[in-house]
């Protein structure tokens, strides 16, 4: 019996330390994996780079390596340094024929992150709604929180209690318009420190997308439609300042598309190739001009310049390659096979085994042959062959892990 | 007449049961106030910030920032599992009085098992009245969402005391004080498992794996059994 716990503790023990050392290693070796940050020029018309050298210092260059100084990329990046510019009294008239004006260069810029936890994390499914059209500066918070899921509850925060007028109004109204429950998401801007209410967006249980808001203390419910022709795993509202767009969606076959106000939640899809939903983080910057989408993979960032109207693309990408990180190339070395809990793509904790068989595989091996010479040759019994099965296994697929947990339990 | 027949001669796995009871019924009751204590304070304050700043406001701030309430319980789950296994094991430790124990006329694996057993049940019935508790008082101030946020917070602490439990048994049956800490490394990095700081419900995905784990560790005390036998 003493050999099955033994091998027990040891596959135990090894498990645990394949998730402990490569931990504390990662620590001690992990480099910054930074970008540099990449702007179209609209008057260049190509990308300049500004870097962070290692001596600390700020760079700024083009696609073509002509070096330029900061005063140089403001000027040529005015609809993103228009706040700059300004303050020097140098913001031009117009911009490639075209007048501009700060308010309407503020109306025109936004930024929109989108990163793979968005769509995988543990969320608490109450939410406010707010009144869109209260005619009021700012929104005011309300006495209620509702729930969506097998039927839309409002409950007020006071009592603790469900309002059931309240409620009954908006089930109705969901039912109406055909909203089949329950409801399989609920995407909206929990904050009351925005520009205006733009409400929710939910999908129903089969997958059509529907937006829900509150207008005079009434229900305002329709099909978009935009859940015909995708599969959404995600929907950002923006509240942009010039209103024209609800949001954008991101679908399951990684294809994003900005929705339009207009009457038929109109789609336009982004003219760039279909992201990995799961693995990759986009960030979108806008301008009165350009929609510049940043997707960043782990292998790259790849900039893609879109027509702010058509989102088609308006110059060819530029792609800068990650830097390698130290602790890829020491785990190669040191952990055949390791042990990870989280993910930077996930807000969960999930065993997963991170496999990188190479030049490791061949010191695992040396490994396990050198620990059996530090055994006695009486341990080297045909009594013992699981007990060595189970310590080759370890050693070979874990190394340093495998290792540690057979000299300790013997 | 059966029962009385019973009463008169119960089971030696009862007479283990209640000679576990003597040893740990003082740890029990010390455990159970603080976790009285915690919870009565917790509640306490819960109460007050909805009556000082208004039902709106601490709604907002639990709603859209994901607020719990019971962060004080984290390491009292642990604390409780430490303490019982200690208390328990610690007494048998001192001049080899296991010996004596694992000469009852029961097999050995059923006497250690019962011990086990008796502290996996006094846990049980602990972190349940504490889980019923949270979800009581705090379903008495808000919905159900809430609530189960709380109590998806707990969770993974909860298993982590159960799992503390048995890895201080295994830690405190080994007869060598040098194994012992190589023992106590490895718990020490199994239990951190249980106590990574993420969200509520985070854990949903790996709770199963940290079962698995702690179901397989109940076998680490008769590893350190066989070794006291073995007089290590």
């Amino acid at each position: 019996m003493k050999q099955l716990y033994t091998i027990l503790l040891i596959l135990i023990t090894s498990l645990v330390l394949s998730w402990a050392i490569p931990a504390v290693v990662r620590m001690a070796t992990t480099t910054a994996s930074r970008y540099p940050f990449v702007y179209y020029s609209v008057l260049l018309q190509r990308f300049l780079i500004r870097e962070t050298t290692a001596d600390n210092k700020l760079t700024h260059v083009d696609t073509d390596g002509n070096p330029y100084t900061r005063e140089q990329f403001d000027s040529l990046t005015p609809l993103f340094s228009y706040r700059q510019l300004m303050l020097t009294n140098s913001l031009p008239d117009t911009i490639r024929g075209v007048p501009v004006d700060p308010q309407e260069l503020r109306a025109k810029t936004f930024t929109w992150r989108y990163n793979p936890r968005l769509i995988h994390t543990p969320a608490l499914p109450l939410y406010f709604m707010y009144e869109s059209e209260s005619g009021r500066a700012n929104l005011e918070a309300p006495e209620d929180v509702f729930r969506l899921r097998d039927r839309i509850e409002f409950i007020d925060k006071r009592t603790n209690t469900v309002n059931t007028a309240k409620s009954a109004l908006f089930q109705t109204a969901l039912e109406e318009a055909g909203f089949a429950f329950p409801a399989q998401a609920v995407w909206g801007n929990l904050s009351a420190k925005k520009p205006y209410d733009i409400g929710y967006f939910t999908l129903d249980s089969r997958r059509r997308l529907f937006h829900l808001k509150m207008v005079h203390g009434e229900p305002y419910v329709r099909n978009t439609h935009a859940g015909d022709s995708l599969d959404i795993v995600h929907v950002s509202l923006l509240e942009v300042a010039d209103r024209s767009i609800y949001g954008i969606l991101v679908a399951r076959n990684g294809t994003l598309h900005s929705l339009h106000t207009d009457d038929g939640y109109s789609l336009t899809r982004f003219d760039i190739p279909p992201i990995n939903p799961d693995a990759h983080s986009v960030m979108l910057m806008a301008n009165l001009f350009y929609r510049m989408v940043h997707v960043t993979t782990p292998d790259s960032l790849t900039c893609y310049v879109l027509d702010a109207a058509t989102l088609r693309q308006h110059d060819r990408p530029y792609i800068v390659h990650a830097a390698a990180n130290r602790w890829y190339t020491v785990a190669r070395w040191l952990f055949p096979m390791y042990l990870t809990f989280s993910s930077r793509h996930s807000d969960y904790l999930q065993p997963a085994f991170k496999v990188q068989f190479g030049w490791s595989l061949v010191i695992s091996h040396l490994t396990f042959f050198g620990y059996l010479l530090i055994l006695r040759r009486k341990r080297i019994s045909p009594r013992h062959l699981p007990l060595r099965l189970v310590n080759a296994t370890a050693i070979i697929l874990f190394g340093v892990p495998g290792l540690i947990a057979s000299l300790l339990f013997r | 007449m059966e029962s009385k027949h019973n009463f008169q001669r119960p089971t030696f796995t009862f007479q283990l049961f209640f000679k576990e009871w003597i040893k740990s019924r003082w740890a029990l009751l010390v455990t159970l106030l603080a976790f009285v204590g915690i919870i009565t304070y917790t509640f306490i304050g819960m109460s007050t910030e909805l009556r000082v700043l208004g039902a709106g406001t601490v709604w907002e701030s639990i709603v859209m920032k994901g607020i719990i309430y019971f962060d004080s319980l984290k390491y009292l789950f642990l604390l409780a599992g430490v303490l019982l296994a200690v208390v328990q094991y610690t007494p048998e430790m001192i001049n080899k009085r296991l010996k004596l124990t694992l000469h009852l006329p029961l097999p050995e694996r059923r006497i250690v098992l019962s011990m086990l057993l008796y502290g996996l049940l006094a846990l049980a019935v602990l972190f349940l009245l504490v889980y019923g508790a949270v979800r009581i008082g705090v379903g008495r101030y808000y919905p159900v969402e809430i609530t189960q946020w709380n109590l998806a917070a707990i969770l993974p602490w909860l298993w982590g005391g159960i799992a503390a439990y048995l890895l201080t048994a295994w830690i405190t049956i080994e007869p060598a004080w040098k194994q012992r800490l190589c023992n106590g490394l490895v718990a020490l990095c199994l239990l951190r498992l249980f106590y990574f700081d993420e969200l509520p419900g985070a854990y949903a995905p790996l709770l199963p794996f940290l079962i698995t784990l702690i179901v397989l560790s109940v076998s680490f005390s008769f590893y350190s059994i066989i070794r006291f036998k073995e007089g290590v």
